[in-house]
């Protein structure tokens, strides 16, 4: 037991240095003049984004370049990985969403500096991603030869192999007429040779993680092939229905024949990676069988269906706020549903040199609007456990294709052993490159090293492109507190300027304030029970009173959260046998962020799962504005 | 009471993770968006941002893989890779990916006169020697 606590203990000890950290050396006001702010040139902005309750609870920080921002983020095992968002994106979710103020300093360098910078950045994101391939590897590995040394079934760890059906001949006239066609390019034999070849290499263990990347890759290349011979269809759950906005679902003349000429590109796609040389072709080969059959099903039932690209590790909302916001939930769906269908729109109406080529990004964000809008639909409708991902990824539902014991038991228990020490080892590596530590490698020293390494050597007079030598000091000995590295930026690296983006909230009170009386906009906004803006839940802590525009009065209102969050905590140890605990820990944070309330710090701001409709007039409007004149942690 | 205290640092601790961003809020917003969102614009501009980005990563990964001496293999899966993460699978048919190519090889120093000899494009230009002009075209602007 006591092994698996200690992180646990390494947490909290860092959590609670953390919270001391700012309520002693909460300070400093960054208040700057207002400027255009960081350009959509090259030219580096540093970032520092304020604390909140929750994620990132002791401040954030990044850098923009151009319109894209690069930040390190804790994530899973207690890695620190850098992350690259666009800047609308980012502001989305930490302006917005996060509710913090943004403050950017953007710093006065030549644009090829500016380049270098941009591109060392992408390059760490390039090298961090092959590495987790590796360790991605090396886990498959594992449980590869777990599976076969205990005589169970292959993991179903086959990207795209999930989509389609186990019984032979379900794909229908559209599945036989692509194999038979096959046949005719390729050769008559083509498939079953190629399956027979890889097969007898399956035969053969991985010695190793390198060699265990080359074996997947071939299982996965016979499952595509194996799909194609067995004529295999798609499984109804895993399509999705687009809906064509206002008129009905049905296809009409036009889109009918531009499906056609689709389904004859996924067709030519499939056809073209069976003799691809690529090492990797199964996964897009397994890809471009389904979207094939995925149109034809389409033209057979008069309605366009897609792939269900929703990844295997999207994450569940939490049941309690689902239950609770079936509306808003509604109103995303339709959000979501009607992006489906305008994009249906735009790529079946897509004429000349725009129609002769399918782009397959645009192909894979309709697969995944059309995605988002069934799931949000179908929890809207009551349907629980609704999962949620971010980005553009592909339809890759994994499975477990044909393959069934490839080689021995025995021979995989003997590989066993070493394929587990390989991963211990490669575990190791990844924790000490990526291990956070709150003091030594966190938000801020990533950043500022990988910086560092951007930068052109000096000259020998100690001059260069970019920054001087007392600057570069600085650079490699910045403070890791968020804020404090941001008034050091300030002080010592001269920016060209400094902006400010305040938070949703303050943007809404802003607008609020300058339309309506200033005493009655005050009273129903200082409380999370009448405010228009905000919605209790979440991921929110307990609390009434907002402490943030305050003033003397904070310590008031702090004690005034303490008084609420404590019974609830105390509600919490009561329920937790019922509710996994949740309300124990909305109660415990509750408690925990109003005391630095006692002590004029308020690091509370609350935050929003989605945008609240109240604050659609002032999201289109978010200029930037003056930092303003209050202490980052304030 | 230690348990008690056990229990307060561990809470503690999650409520104050360092520098992380709740994956489902991120999530959930990208299924709302703001009401522009579904304007063709937005898209428009998404897919330019996509194309410069995927263009300059597979800059730099090639000029990367020129330095390290990678295998055409690894060269492969590293392509897949960066095209995955924008939503593209095929990224053999694409022209700006030679282009971008070239770019790369331009970067790494590469003399013009080797590039349709480099065994890391042998395997990748042998059933499709037309994409060559692509390279060179990127290698050259």
């Amino acid at each position: 037991m006591k092994p698996c606590l200690s992180p646990f203990f390494r947490s909290a000890l860092r959590a609670v240095i953390g919270l001391l950290l700012l309520l002693v050396t909460a300070a400093g006001a960054t208040g700057q003049q207002p400027d255009p702010g960081p350009g959509p040139g090259n030219s580096p902005a540093i970032l520092y984004i304020e604390a909140n309750t929750g994620d990132s609870s002791g401040g954030h920080a990044g850098i923009r370049i151009g319109n894209q921002v690069f930040h390190y983020q804790y994530g899973n095992r207690g890695w620190l990985v850098l992350r690259r968002e666009s800047w609308d994106q980012f502001r989305r979710f930490y302006n917005d969403l996060g509710n913090r103020a943004i403050f950017a300093a953007r710093l006065d360098l030549p644009a090829k500096i500016g380049r270098r910078i941009h591109d060392r950045f992408t390059l760490e994101l390039l090298c961090q991603d092959a590495r987790r391939q590796q360790l991605t590897g090396a886990r498959d590995r594992v449980r590869l030869l777990a599976a076969l040394a205990a005589g169970r079934p292959l993991p179903r760890n086959l990207r795209a192999a999930g989509f389609f059906q186990p019984e032979t001949g379900s794909g229908g006239p559209a599945a036989a007429r692509l194999k038979r066609i096959v046949g005719e390019r390729l050769g008559e034999n083509f498939i079953c040779d190629r399956c027979r070849k890889l097969r007898r290499a399956l035969s053969r263990p991985p010695e190793s993680t390198a060699t265990f990347v080359s074996w997947h890759e071939q299982r996965s290349r016979l499952a595509a092939l194996e799909a194609i011979d067995r004529e295999l269809g798609l499984r109804e759950r895993e399509l999705v229905a687009v809906p064509a906005g206002d008129r009905k679902p049905d296809l009409t003349p036009r889109e009918r024949t531009r499906l056609r000429e689709i389904k004859q590109n996924f067709r030519e796609t499939v056809i073209r990676l069976l003799d691809s040389r690529r090492p990797d072709n199964g996964f897009p080969l397994l890809l471009a069988l389904a979207r094939y059959l995925a149109c034809a099903r389409s033209l057979g039932e008069n309605r366009l269906l897609l792939l269900n690209s929703r990844p295997p590790q999207a994450e569940t909302i939490d049941p309690l706020y689902q239950a609770g916001n079936r509306r808003l939930l509604g109103q995303l769906a339709c959000q979501s549903l009607k992006l489906a269908a305008d994009r249906r729109l735009r790529l079946f109406q897509a004429t000349g040199r725009a129609a002769g080529r399918l782009s397959e990004f645009a192909w894979c964000r309709l697969e995944n609007a059309a995605t988002r809008g069934a799931g949000l639909a179908a929890a809207a409708a009551g349907r629980p456990r609704l999962q949620v991902f971010p980005g553009n990824p592909l339809p890759a539902r994994p499975g477990s294709g044909f393959l069934r014991q490839p080689f021995s038991r025995n021979a995989a228990r003997k590989r066993l052993a070493r394929a587990k020490a390989d991963l211990k080892a490669l575990t190791r590596e990844f924790d000490r490159r990526y291990g956070y530590n709150l003091f030594t490698r966190n938000c801020v020293t990533e950043l500022f090293t990988t910086l560092a390494r951007a930068l052109p050597p000096l000259d020998a007079a100690g001059s260069g492109p970019a920054f001087d030598r007392q600057q570069r000091q600085l650079i490699n000995s910045i403070s890791f507190i968020p804020w404090r590295m941001f008034n050091e930026v300030i002080a010592g690296l001269h920016p060209a300027a400094v902006t400010g983006y305040p938070s949703l909230r303050q943007r809404y009170l802003a607008d609020r304030y300058r339309r309506e009386n200033d005493l009655l906009v005050y009273l129903k906004e200082c409380n999370t029970l009448t405010s228009p803006l905000y919605r209790a839940g979440g991921q929110d802590d307990s609390f009434l009173l907002f402490t943030g525009e305050a003033g003397l009065a904070r310590p008031l209102f702090g004690a005034v959260n303490l008084a609420w969050a404590l019974p609830r905590t105390a509600f919490g140890l009561l329920s937790w046998p019922f509710d996994d605990g949740r309300a124990l820990k909305k109660g415990f944070y509750g408690t925990l962020f109003s005391l630095p309330e006692l002590f004029f710090v308020s690091l509370r701001k609350g935050s929003f799962v989605v945008t609240p409709a109240a604050a659609t007039t002032t999201e289109k409007s978010s200029p930037p504005r003056a930092a303003p004149k209050t202490s980052p942690a304030s | 009471m230690k348990k008690f205290s056990l229990l307060l640092c561990l809470l503690a601790a999650f409520a104050l993770a360092g520098c992380s961003f709740s994956y489902s809020s991120k999530a959930l917003s990208e299924s709302s968006s703001s009401p522009s969102k579904s304007s063709s614009g937005d898209d428009n501009k998404e897919e330019q941002e996509y194309r410069q980005t995927f263009a300059n990563e597979v800059m730099l990964f090639t000029d990367n893989m020129l330095h390290t001496q990678a295998d055409a293999a690894a060269f492969y899966r590293g392509l897949a890779r960066i095209a995955e993460r924008h939503g593209i699978s095929d990224w053999e048919t694409l022209d700006s990916t030679y282009v971008a190519i070239g770019r790369g090889l331009k970067k790494a120093g590469v003399d013009r006169a080797r590039i349709d000899t480099l065994p890391l494009l042998s395997e990748l230009l042998s059933p499709r020697p037309k994409m060559l002009k692509y390279i060179v075209k990127g290698y050259e602007s």
